[in-house]
């Protein structure tokens, strides 16, 4: 036993014994820590090996080549804390305890994409945990360098830490069936452990930079002038290409987030959503820190050691300068912590995964084809989990062994980063856009990997055959621009570049081309809706379907029982009963199909939720939610939103109807006012005869004895003509009235028009004369025939001449016109004539009285009113043009 | 104080209302005025000053009431009662009538007989206090 033995026994019996406290005494730890600072710290397991001898390496061989692992995380913090914030709250609800479970549950709980995801998954992290692996050898090979017999130490070593990493994993990791508990203890043993590799790799910085010289400016002098002097080799690569800097910062922030061991302290661990919030400037903050003195440590390996020494051992090669027992055991247990802390973590997120997406799914699937009640398994789901971590490190053991070897611990890590954010589109995708669709993930998630396969991992295996040497060499088929390497020649793009481009670009591609031509399922749109949606739901759950099969208590008393201890599945029921107001009958009776969901729920903590909906289908009589049923809820929305509709459009109606309502009583109004005005008018006009009529009565009676017999004769002669004027107007009210009521039958009959226009200017003669006006007719040499009711027609015309004689200064001319189909007769004088704003109104009731700016002539004023009415009811037209150069034309058109 | 005679304008579109309304008011020893329209009106108020207007209100082209207000905005016109006479019997025409400073509103139609003994008195009323 050597003091390294003593020291690594010592170290994980410590860690075990802070994983055991931490279970049991977790409330007095938070005294001392908070649990903000111990999620952040978790987050830390971020820092493998990788960070803690690999960056130094990196550095070393590219300058600032290591910083876009770190900048990645820094960058997509903001979105990686909005995303775990949503994934948080939706694996509470749907208790998914990792990422295949998370992708197979937002795509519908297909099946078939959660065991792609963790074979995908499983595929892609083994290499990393190899290099863990071999990290930890890496530090035993190192130390065991002063020892008599290294060779045997190391391997001997390098299999009992294996396994004890196995061991630990296997207790802390799967403490209790049920994986949506919290894992305590290892989380604080991860944290304690992020605490050693800080303060191991801050020691030794500040011991090189202050110690063993005496500043970093004297390094970074010594640096600059040893390089200009030929005497070290400076950096392979000092500068990258911004493009492939691009890509590495992007690729290491995807993988920041789907990486399952950061989904593990991140999501699943996570006892309380504000840590995530802290985390935001925290864990930047450490990862600040751990990258302070790497370029430091590695510029001063260059000056102080041999070109050919690997600088992924810089570290623990000052610590062994220093000649300080301490810092070597402390650098030794930092590589140990970063290494381990990875491996546990990773290892159990793979397990579950291979767990619930592949082995469960297939034993229940394989039990229900044997038509019986899987009952056999119980606590033999822990032991599954277990069996599933030992195997995946025995996988990376062999992995190391056989591969590894050859490879640096950033290419590995790299490579890793990259099969791993191949889930990216998929997840990001499926928890911010509801139409991403289930073979929308499964396609790109293939798409993706295989490119990554085909990009950065066949040229591993040029030397296996010749015809993978060809394709790597010359591309399929000697097609150049498919050559691995660098598909379609694109200029400055570095192997690594090319396969984190090309998978990511058709990944991204892929998963949105086909979400955009596929259908989801009703099952996978509820889904989509419940994680998308997730911050806006008020109540967990309150959109799930509701189940409505039937299983009696004892059938889910039964398969709680199959993993959970009877007791404990007894109190679950009861408590969750109670809760909801539940009351618990006969055994044997269907229960309450609340309680069919809460089973479901409580199994989907314990076997994945794909597994554990296909258990509670096969023991309840209905099957798998029907298709119909979603519809239904569908329907149930469509109806809503349908009838919101049909309430809009009837209020729509309601609006046209009172509007509607409105215009005939605005109508109404109108009317009633015209009527009003009407007889306002017509008393008007009857009273000013009267006045004229009484008054002249009362002068006569009055003042007989002063009169002479010519003026009596006047004044008798007046009260004649007002009471005339009276009459006539009372009695074309009348017939105006009878008109419009339409009262008034017309007497047809057939006439010549010749006759009526010589009746007609005989009896305006004597007017002519008065006036001394001429008057002349237009007639054509045929002749005319109307069949109308002479009477009225005679009326209008003689309305419209005697109108024409007020106005006009000279001539009167009548024109008749005929062709076809109709007969003009138009009369014109050259008066004033009448301005075209009033051609419609003239023909109005009083229109005359209503202008009284007009000269006012003889007359009721209602000779136009009422012609227009007798020409309506012949249905002939009238208008009034305008005679040139002075004048008006009144024109009647008769259509025969 | 020498009392000469009183002056009336009477203004109507129809002549046969100012036919005896003339009669009656220079029987009763009125130097009478009589327009037919509300041009000739106001001509005849431009150079004259009546003591009494007698105005029609729906006149072909300016109407009673403007001829009313025409005749209040002139200080030289303060002694002019205006009446009117007229068809209108609205309350709300006769309001704005009494508003514009008439001192009388007719509506049609009217006892020649009170007509004249209100003139009358005004006319008085004016001597007294003038």
């Amino acid at each position: 036993m050597n003091s390294y033995t003593v020291l690594t026994v010592l170290y994980f019996i410590f860690l075990f014994w802070i994983a055991r406290l931490a279970t049991r005494h977790i409330q007095q730890l938070y005294k001392i820590v908070s649990p903000a600072h111990i999620y952040v710290l978790s987050l830390a397991v971020y820092c493998t090996a990788w960070t803690y001898f690999g960056s130094i390496g990196n550095a070393a061989r590219t300058g600032v080549g290591f910083l876009p692992v770190y900048l990645g995380p820094t960058f997509i913090m903001p979105l990686a804390a909005m995303l775990w914030v949503r994934m948080i709250r939706v694996c509470a609800q749907q208790r998914i305890t990792n990422l295949s479970d998370l992708i197979s549950a937002r795509y519908g709980n297909s099946i078939s994409l959660g065991a792609l995801v963790a074979l995908c998954y499983i595929v892609g992290i083994i290499p990393y945990i190899a290099i863990q692996l071999k990290a930890v050898s890496t530090c035993m090979v190192f130390v065991s360098s002063q020892m008599e017999h290294p060779e045997a130490w190391t391997t001997s070593m390098n299999v009992y830490s294996t396994m004890v990493i196995s061991l630990f994993a296997m207790i802390y990791g799967t403490r209790r069936t049920d994986s949506t508990e919290k894992h305590t203890g290892l989380i604080v043993t991860i944290a304690f452990e992020s605490v050693i590799k800080l303060i191991a790799f801050l020691l030794v910085g500040i011991w090189v930079c202050f110690g063993l010289f005496s500043n970093p400016v004297v390094l970074f002098d010594q640096f600059v002038s040893s390089v200009h002097s030929g005497q070290i080799k400076a950096f392979d690569a000092a500068a990258m290409e911004p493009f492939s800097w691009f890509l590495a910062i992007l690729v290491s922030g995807l993988a920041f987030i789907t990486l399952p061991r950061q989904f593990q302290v991140a999501v699943t661990e996570n006892n309380d959503e504000q840590h995530v919030a802290k985390s935001i400037w925290l864990f930047p903050l450490y990862l600040f820190l751990i990258n302070l003195f790497v370029l430091p440590i590695a510029i001063a390996g260059r000056l102080v050691y041999s070109a050919d020494t690997d600088p992924d051992t810089f570290l623990l090669l000052f610590a062994s300068k220093s000649h300080w027992g301490i810092l070597m055991a402390l650098v030794y247990l930092g590589g140990l912590s970063a290494a381990i802390g990875m491996i546990v973590v990773e290892t159990i997120a793979l397990s579950n995964m291979l767990t619930n997406s592949m082995v469960i799914p297939g034993w229940v699937a394989l039990s229900k084809k044997a038509n019986r009640l899987p009952s056999s398994l119980g606590k033999g789901v822990v032991w599954l989990r277990r069996a599933g971590m030992l195997l995946i490190i025995m996988l990376a053991y062999f992995f190391e062994h056989l591969v590894a070897e050859r490879l640096t611990i950033s290419s590995v890590g790299f490579i890793s980063f990259v099969a791993v954010s191949q889930m990216a589109p998929a997840l990001i995708g499926g928890m911010l856009w509801k139409n991403g669709t289930r073979a929308a993930a499964f396609a790109s998630i293939c798409a993706g990997f295989f490119i990554w396969m085909y990009t950065l991992i066949l040229s591993n295996f040029a030397g296996w055959s010749p015809v993978i040497e060809q394709v790597v060499q010359h591309g399929p088929w000697g097609i150049a621009l498919l050559r691995p390497t660098n598909i379609l020649g694109l200029p400055n793009l570095d192997p690594l570049s090319n396969g984190i481009f090309w998978s990511l670009i058709i990944n991204v591609l892929t998963y949105i081309g086909v979400s955009l031509f596929t259908k989801q399922s009703a099952e996978e749109a509820l889904q989509a809706e419940a994680f998308v949606d997730i911050n806006k739901v008020a109540v967990p759950g309150a959109r799930q379907l509701e189940r409505r099969g039937s299983a009696s208590l004892a059938t889910l008393r039964n398969l709680l029982n199959s993993f959970l201890q009877p007791r404990k599945s007894d109190q679950l029921l009861r408590n969750f009963a109670q809760r909801h107001g539940i009351v618990l009958e006969q055994e044997a009776a269907a229960t309450d199909p609340r309680m069919i969901n809460f089973a479901e729920r409580v199994l989907s903590g314990i076997i994945g939720a794909a597994s554990s909906r296909m258990l509670i289908s096969s023991v309840s009589s209905q099957e798998r939610i029907a298709f119909t049923e979603v519809l239904d809820v569908a329907k149930e929305q469509q109806q809503v939103l349908s009838l919101n509709n049909k309430l809009k459009r009837k209020t729509s109606e309601l609006k046209k109807m009172s509007d509607d309502l409105k215009s005939v009583n605005e109508q109404l109004k109108i009317i009633d006012e015209q009527k009003d005005e009407f007889l306002t008018t017509v008393t008007h006009e009857l009273r000013t005869p009267l006045t004229s009529i009484r008054a002249l009565g009362e002068v006569l009676l009055d003042h007989d004895d002063v009169f002479e017999a010519a003026q009596r004769k006047h004044y008798l002669s007046t009260i004649v003509q007002e009471s005339e004027r009276m009459t006539r107007l009372i009695s074309q009210i009348l017939t105006l009235e009878r008109f419009e009521a339409g009262r008034y039958k017309l007497q047809y009959s057939s006439f010549e028009l010749r006759a009526l226009m010589d009746e007609l200017t005989e009896s305006i003669q004597p007017l002519l004369e008065e006036k001394k006006i001429s008057f002349q007719v237009f007639m054509p040499n045929t002749m005319v025939v109307l069949r109308a009711d002479r009477d009225l027609l005679w009326q209008v015309f003689y309305n419209l001449l005697t109108n024409a004689i007020k106005y006009a200064k000279q001539h009167i001319h009548l024109h008749v016109a005929q062709d076809l189909q109709s007969i003009r007769i138009s009369v014109a004088d050259d008066g004033p004539g009448i301005p075209a704003e009033q051609a419609q109104s003239i023909f109005d009731k009083f229109y005359q009285i209503k202008n009284k700016k007009l000269l006012k002539p003889e007359g009721s004023g209602m000779g136009l009113a009422i012609s227009k009415r007798i020409l309506d009811l012949h249905e002939y037209t009238i208008q009034v043009e305008a005679n040139k150069p002075n004048g008006a034309i009144f024109i009647v058109h008769i259509e025969q | 104080m020498p009392m000469s005679a009183p002056t009336i304008l009477m203004v109507d579109d129809d002549p046969h209302i100012l036919m005896p309304l003339e009669f009656l008011m220079f029987k009763h020893g009125f130097e009478v005025f009589v327009a037919r329209n509300g041009t000739e009106a106001l001509d005849i108020i431009e150079k004259n000053t009546p003591d009494i207007v007698l105005l029609d209100i729906m006149m072909p082209d300016v109407d009673g009431y403007q001829i009313c207000a025409h005749i209040k905005a002139q200080p030289r016109l303060n002694n002019t009662a205006v009446v009117f006479m007229s068809a209108k019997s609205n309350q709300d025409d006769i309001s704005k009538g009494y508003e514009l400073g008439a001192a009388l509103y007719v509506t049609k139609p009217f006892s020649t007989r009170e007509l004249v003994k209100k003139i009358l008195d005004m006319v008085k009323g004016k001597n007294k206090s003038g």
